[in-house]
């Protein structure tokens, strides 16, 4: 069952379209990666599914439940988690997964225990301070937390890695997956190492629509084949291997673009016959950065 | 409404917490005792300053205070307290959408309508109180100092300066519902009261407008009576509702 649907969605800011058709489903129990440069349209998509921005067209339905613009009753089955979380600084991070708790309509001994538990989750259990105090990535995971303390079936979480440090970024992953138990993810990013490592299905959003859509391993496989890096023992002779291998020098090495295996072969027996001297051949893996710039012509 | 009792809960938390409550304790109690302190002293300063002012010529008779000096010290340092408060609050409403900290409290049910209605409860009860503190600490030291009759009907004055800031403070809430910044809030607040101080000079229209329920010292003399300011009553009334009817309407259409 998909948990959220998106149909045909249309957007526009005056006379610029953010949202052209956006189509696209998030399978029960996935984490799903919402590709897209900045300013591709992710956050504004994002609004329209919380019902905090009113789409021109279109349809978008959660666990079954058609999605308005106001206050959204679909919003029982989201939990959201915002690019720059803000809370309320005189706070504490219990007291204020208690005020969660309250609007959402949770008794007091649930969001105490609910509470608790999450507090643990993301590493902020011991914590006693006021929230003024905490770092971006300590509000980041409380935000992960508030997202979660109704038990949503769905998170959504927009770029919830772009401004944190390689260890912050990696706390937040942790716990994303962490939380893919209970609820499915739609996880908006421009960082695409973030996605091969945690996401099951991914869409590229471009010029207002899915560009490719696919689990990571299909995307992958959509590219026609991975490219060939040759480096030559002697730097002087970069460009004359390049010259006989057919290939193009790219910061001092020779690069051959979407090399098949049956390429590879050629270019080895070339080397073997020219007796060029390499110091490493490599066929490197095809990566989303690659399938990303070529989907957005880059 | 969603989430009215706690998101009210949380707005009185945090009065407290940023100390703002405290804030308005200390201002209301000061102002409270300062009406009759200035009042019961003023004889003695003057007294004091006599003998100064008559080396520079200036002849000062028996200065006396009574009731009525008291009272008008007390409206006066009202607006000063109602400004203070403007000020304070402007920013409660923009903030937390230009903060962003609203948005993860609407994604979880609490609806538009109960954010800014619970704001405004806040405010109303907390002005409220302050309000009545001062008055009822003015009006004891008053009563116990001065025993004339300079003051006839204290009650329905301050009763009518009260309408008149609740008309403020619901006027501010209408601005915060669709203002980006505080500074737009305090403006618009401002310039409503201003225009309406400034069109009070005309005598055509000054029964018309709320700005003529807070010339107290007539009310409490009997100059005015309550009846020739019927029409800036009803006026203040309806200003009042429909500020709130429209703050919560145009909040709901509010861009986020």
């Amino acid at each position: 069952m998909n948990v959220l649907e998106v149909k045909d969605l249309h957007k526009s800011f005056g006379s610029k379209t953010v949202l052209d058709g956006l189509t696209f489903s998030v399978s029960e129990g996935s984490i799903f990666g919402f590709i897209g440069r900045n300013g591709a349209g992710k956050t504004t998509t994002m609004k329209i599914i919380l019902g905090l921005l009113q789409a021109d067209s279109g349809e978008i339905t959660v666990c079954g439940e058609k999605v308005r613009y106001g206050s959204t009753p679909t919003n029982k089955y989201i939990g959201y988690l915002p690019d720059v979380p803000e809370f309320y600084g005189y706070m504490t991070a219990k007291e204020y997964l208690r005020l969660c708790g309250e609007i959402t309509g949770m008794k007091q001994s649930e969001i105490k225990s609910r509470s608790g538990e999450l507090l643990e989750l993301v590493g902020l259990g011991g914590e006693k301070h006021r929230i003024k105090g905490y770092s971006r990535g300590m509000k980041q995971r409380l935000g992960i937390a508030q997202a979660l303390i109704n038990k949503p079936r769905l998170l959504i979480c927009d770029e919830p890695t772009s401004a944190l440090d390689p260890v912050g970024r990696k706390e937040i992953l942790d716990i994303i997956h962490a939380a893919r138990s209970e609820t499915s993810v739609v996880f908006s990013t421009h960082i695409l190492s973030d996605v091969e490592r945690i996401c099951d299905d991914t869409a590229i959003l471009e010029k207002g629509k899915i560009a490719l859509s696919g689990t990571v391993s299909e995307l992958k496989a959509k590219r026609s084949g991975s490219d060939l890096h040759i480096v030559p023992a002697n730097a002087d002779e970069t460009a004359k291997a390049a010259q006989i291998l057919g290939g193009t020098v790219q910061d001092g090495i020779v690069v051959i673009k979407n090399a098949s295996e049956e390429t590879m072969f050629k270019v080895l027996e070339t080397i073997s016959r020219e007796k060029l001297h390499i110091s490493r051949i490599e066929h490197a893996e095809a990566d989303l950065e690659q399938l990303f710039m070529e989907v957005i012509g880059k | 409404m969603n989430g009215f009792s706690p998101f009210l809960k949380k707005e009185f938390f945090e009065l407290w917490r940023r100390g703002r409550l405290i804030l308005f304790g200390v201002l209301f109690v000061f102002f409270g005792i300062e009406a009759p302190a200035i009042a019961k002293l003023t004889p003695y300063l003057f007294k004091m300053m006599s003998e100064d002012m008559e080396q520079q010529g200036l002849v000062i008779k028996e200065v006396t205070s009574n009731a009525a000096s008291s009272y008008e010290q007390f409206f006066s340092n009202l607006l000063m307290i109602l400004i203070v408060f403007i000020i304070v609050y402007a920013g409660s409403v923009t903030n937390e959408f230009s903060k962003g900290s609203a948005i993860p409290l609407l994604t979880k049910g609490l609806s538009r309508s109960a954010l800014i209605l619970s704001k405004l409860v806040c405010a109303l009860l907390t002005w409220s109180a302050g309000l009545w503190l001062c008055f009822g600490i003015t009006y004891g030291y008053t009563a116990f100092y001065w025993k004339d009759s300079s003051v006839t009907s204290v009650l329905p004055a301050v009763l009518l300066w009260w309408l008149f800031s609740v008309m403020v403070i619901c006027v501010m809430f209408f601005f915060a519902s669709f203002a980006k910044t505080h500074i737009q809030v305090m403006i618009g607040t401002g310039g409503i009261v201003f225009i309406m101080s400034m069109a009070s000079i005309a005598e055509l229209v000054k029964k018309y407008l709320p700005i003529s329920i807070t010339n107290s010292m007539d009310i409490c003399t009997g100059k005015t009576s309550v009846t020739d300011i019927l029409p800036a009553i009803i006026i203040a009334c309806v200003i009042t509702v429909l500020s709130a009817v429209f703050s919560v309407l145009l909040i709901r259409k509010r861009k986020i």
